[in-house]
């Protein structure tokens, strides 16, 4: 029986050396794949035609969708930014999906909105709508107001009102940079193919300075977390979705900023209210759908554009944060495994959603119980000191490496941080983030799991501090 | 078997080489090894950031003088005097800021013709040229893109070779180029190569309307020429669309020819680049009335947004008829165009009400637009017309609107309205319990 148990303790150790090995060759692929990537992305970037398309009768209508819930306190600061967009033709569709503090009179009050009796055509189904709202002298200003449903339920509303042709979603405490839209929008313009969704970046807003909607210093959070988070954000977007887009898997478009067809989406019966990744669950479904039916598509990540959203900055906002984002994860993977390892589905499903099954999904258990049998073997004798020291050093400097990397990136790339101090603690922080919370964020993923297990599915709100 | 066999041995050779090896040494390698691509990595990003900061403060100063020396060369006519004092090595830090100071130029329209003079007397003009031929695309694109923004019109025969590219990347920025620098054999060399352009490179229909359209109204006579004798679909449909930014007056007549077209999508753009004069009201006005009834929704709603343009009131009868078309987007833009024919639609808009009581998608869609139009407010101050019909016909769609429950704008006047005569006779309707037979 002890020999058993040793086998297979031995066993798991073998099995967590060679998943180490495989996630990191698959991190370091993407990485090297980003780095070229966003050179030549870059050196296309300096003659782009995105500000004549700025002035262009042709460059087509976009709806901008933002679905608030009790935001009183940022709400406005994010419209002003909207209404500032440099794009030719766009409308802006506030969805007040049954805010229980004062957003709605605070949105009533600043934007000098009246009520207005408009036809509700409910192409998607959504919780019943109240009231109208608007402004005459900002003809392209909507707000609706309506019963609590998600904001799944709050963004189909806004499909359902939109007059055009795409959609742009953006977060209530977002910050969108004025030629953002007018960068996502040429791509579409220019690709060969119906390029039905695309998302750029997002960056962390916390310790830089808005005024008027707009981010007119950018400066690094004067705490810990937040830091961390820049980190994360960095090593998500400049290497993680650069390198999945070039090899055709970009599963996730950040639902703080995504731009899509909403026809393409109205085929696909809008965004899943059931789902707790709605955004994650969304493009999925755009790639089943379209892949299924054989029609020519794309969906892309886009690196420039570029989108500023605050952050949790405590431990107890944060992970719940990742435990939704797992569960969503875990939620979407499963609803469409289907598409795992099918070669109708191309690089999606042949890369893409096994990656993020065994790599994003899958590491957070393996990572955690290859912790606790590591050091159980230790205290069995089973490995010596050496040889766990050994591994666990290099475990966590591969994982500064790759932080620092995406540092790197940031550096060579679009060098949004200027200061010699914001490289001297954002490098610091890239060697901090393994020491511990990398660890903390797979322990919050592991609980994500375990809540998928028990059936604990519901939304964990999360409050960010508010950046004015 | 016989095929693996090699591969077997192999990695019983690498197997065995490796069993000598013990993990712990492995292990300590790769560490060191990470090590060092940190310590890389961290020397890389401090270098960069010191060379990158000292390149651009050159940079930046080298283009405030140069703008300055420009500037002055240029308003005392001098520029080509001493051409020593530009030069520079190709690709050096002088070099770009020259670049950049000459393009900023021309993007600003400031001394246009000396920064294209001496992009050829410094040599980027031909630099660029010779950048056309290399292999790597982003090199080519961005060669033929400065050559577009420079309007160097002797390129233009190279970046018409370019044309003929596999690469759809290099056929787009050589459409945009040859558009930008308004270069007539450029022109003609892309609408001949159209299809080719469209179809095997793909470039995107909105990019090639909105870059041949660079070309403004002088080149109308070339693409109508050019329509009428290459009648092929998707080319007719794009040079519509030009012809739709343009509004050329030149382009009419053969604009109202496509309105006869077979096809609908050409008929549709051809309503798009209808314009409304007053001269050709009448003929423009009867057709357009006509394409109304088109079996095409989208024509019709073209056909719809045209007779609000042209504020035809022969166009009131068929008006009507999109109010209760099968398509909402049709239902809106006719209900949007009546708003603009003023009093003239009351009629239209009260018999359709009353004759589609019981279908709330189509009363609705007439009073919303009403209400987004602000067109009640129209109706509100018909209230005193002195024409007894327009008070009549106003307070009876102001009735159905309030039994509707569209009476946002209703209150809105009560409470800050500036005629209190109109506002007690709003506060009336609103009080009144009507029988509209509308639920």
């Amino acid at each position: 029986m002890i020999a058993w148990i040793v086998w297979l303790v031995l066993g798991f150790n073998y099995f967590v050396v060679f998943y180490y090995g495989f996630i990191n060759i698959t991190y370091s692929v993407l990485l090297a794949v980003s780095l070229i990537v966003i050179f030549r992305h870059l050196r296309r970037l300096k003659y782009s035609s995105h500000k004549e398309y700025r002035v262009s009768p042709k460059t087509p209508p976009i709806s901008v969708l933002i679905p608030v819930f009790n935001e009183e306190s940022v709400i406005v600061d994010t419209i002003k930014s909207a209404l500032r967009l440099e794009y030719p033709y766009y409308e802006i569709i506030i969805i007040n999906d049954g805010s229980t503090d004062g957003t709605l009179q605070t949105l009533i009050d600043a934007l000098e909105l009246k009520k207005i009796d408009l036809v509700y055509r409910p192409v998607l189904k959504t919780m019943p709508v109240r009231n109208f709202y608007y402004n005459p002298k900002m003809p392209n200003l909507l707000l609706i107001d309506k019963e609590n449903g998600g904001k799944a339920d709050a963004l189909n509303c806004g499909i359902n009102k939109s007059d055009s042709p795409y959609f742009c979603s953006v977060d209530a405490d977002s910050v969108l940079e004025r030629d953002a839209l007018i960068r996502l929008m040429s791509n579409v313009m220019e690709s060969d193919v119906p390029l039905i969704a695309s998302g750029g970046v997002v960056r962390v807003l916390n310790g830089s300075r808005v005024e008027k909607g707009r981010v007119v210093e950018v400066d690094l959070p004067k705490t810990n977390l937040p830091l961390f988070q820049i980190v994360e954000y960095l090593r998500a977007f400049l290497f993680g979705r650069v390198g999945l887009d070039f090899l055709r898997s970009t599963l996730i478009l950040s639902g703080t900023f995504a731009l899509f067809n909403k026809a393409a989406v109205i085929e696909i019966g809008g965004y899943k209210t059931k789902s707790i990744a709605e955004d994650m669950e969304l493009v999925v479904n755009l790639h089943n759908h379209f892949m299924r039916d054989k029609k020519k598509y794309k969906i892309r990540f886009i690196s420039d554009p570029v989108c500023w959203t605050a952050v949790p900055e405590n431990l107890k906002m944060l992970a719940r944060q990742r435990r939704r984002w797992h569960l969503g994860l875990i939620q979407t993977l499963l609803a469409h495994r289907s598409m795992m390892f099918n070669p109708r589905y191309g690089a999606v499903g042949m890369f893409g959603m096994p990656y993020y099954f065994f790599v994003e999904m899958l590491s957070p258990v393996i990572e955690v119980l290859g912790y606790c049998v590591v050091l159980l073997s230790y205290f069995v004798g089973l490995i010596s000191v050496d040889f766990m020291l050994l591994f666990l050093t290099f475990a966590v400097l591969f994982g500064v490496f790759l932080s620092m990397a995406s540092v790197f990136l940031e550096e060579i790339s679009f060098k949004r941080y200027p200061r010699w101090s914001h490289l001297v603690w954002l490098l610091a922080f890239a060697i901090f983030e393994s020491f511990g919370y990398r660890q903390l964020n797979s322990f919050w993923r592991f609980q994500g799991i375990l809540k998928y297990m028990l059936h604990d599915r519901k939304w964990e709100a999360v409050m960010k501090k508010r950046v004015a | 078997m016989y095929i693996l066999s090699p591969v077997i041995r192999l990695l019983y050779l690498i197997g065995g080489k490796l069993n000598t090896i013990s993990l712990r040494t492995f292990l300590v390698f790769l560490i060191l090894f990470v090590i060092s691509l940190i310590l890389l990595l961290l020397c890389a990003a401090v270098i960069r950031r010191i060379w990158k900061g000292w390149k651009y403060t050159k940079l930046d100063r080298l283009r405030i003088n140069y703008a300055e020396l420009l500037r002055k060369s240029a308003d005392s006519g001098t520029v080509s005097d001493d051409l020593s004092a530009y030069a520079a090595r190709p690709k050096s830090v002088r070099w770009q800021a020259i670049e950049d100071v000459l393009l900023a130029m021309i993007d600003r329209n400031e001394y246009f013709e000396r920064a294209r003079e001496l992009f050829f007397m410094l040599g980027y003009a031909a630099f660029n040229e010779r950048q056309m031929g290399k292999k790597d695309i982003i090199e080519k694109i961005t060669a033929i893109t400065k050559l577009g923004k420079m309007a160097s019109l002797s390129s233009a025969p190279k970046i018409i070779e370019m044309l003929d590219s596999e690469n759809g990347e290099v056929v787009t920025s050589s459409v945009k180029a040859l558009c930008q620098m308004g270069s007539p054999e450029g022109l003609q060399s892309i609408l001949d190569r159209l299809p080719a352009i469209m179809g095997k490179a793909n470039v995107s229909q909105k990019v090639i309307e909105t870059s041949l359209a660079k070309f403004g109204p002088p080149a109308v006579p070339v693409f109508v020429e050019h329509a009428k004798k290459y009648a092929g679909r998707s080319l007719l449909i794009t040079l519509l669309g030009v012809l739709a930014i343009l509004k050329s007056r030149e382009a009419l007549p053969f604009v109202l020819e496509c309105l006869n077209h077979e096809d609908p999508e050409i008929r549709a753009t051809a309503l798009k680049a209808v314009i409304p004069t007053q001269d050709i009201k009448g003929s423009l006005g009867n057709k357009v009335v006509e394409l109304a009834g088109d079996s095409e929704w989208y024509v019709r709603l073209n056909a719809a947004k045209v007779l609000g343009m042209l504020s035809y009131i022969g166009g009131l009868g068929v008006m009507g008829k999109l109010l209760l078309d099968s398509n909402w987007h049709v239902r809106n833009a006719a209900a949007t165009a009546l708003t603009r024919m003023g009093n003239a639609s009351l009629g239209i808009f009260l018999e359709t009400l009353k004759s589609n009581k019981n279908d709330l998608y189509v009363v609705g869609n007439i009073c919303e637009e009403i209400e987004k139009s602000l067109f009640v407010f129209t109706l509100f101050h018909n209230l005193k017309s002195d024409d007894e019909t327009v008070r009549k016909q106003s307070r009876e769609i102001l009735n159905i609107m309030r039994s509707i429950h569209f009476y946002a704008p209703f209150v809105e006047y009560v409470r800050s309205g500036e005629d209190e005569w109109i506002k007690n006779e709003i506060s009336q309707i609103l009080s009144a319990k009507q029988e509209m037979g509308l639920s």
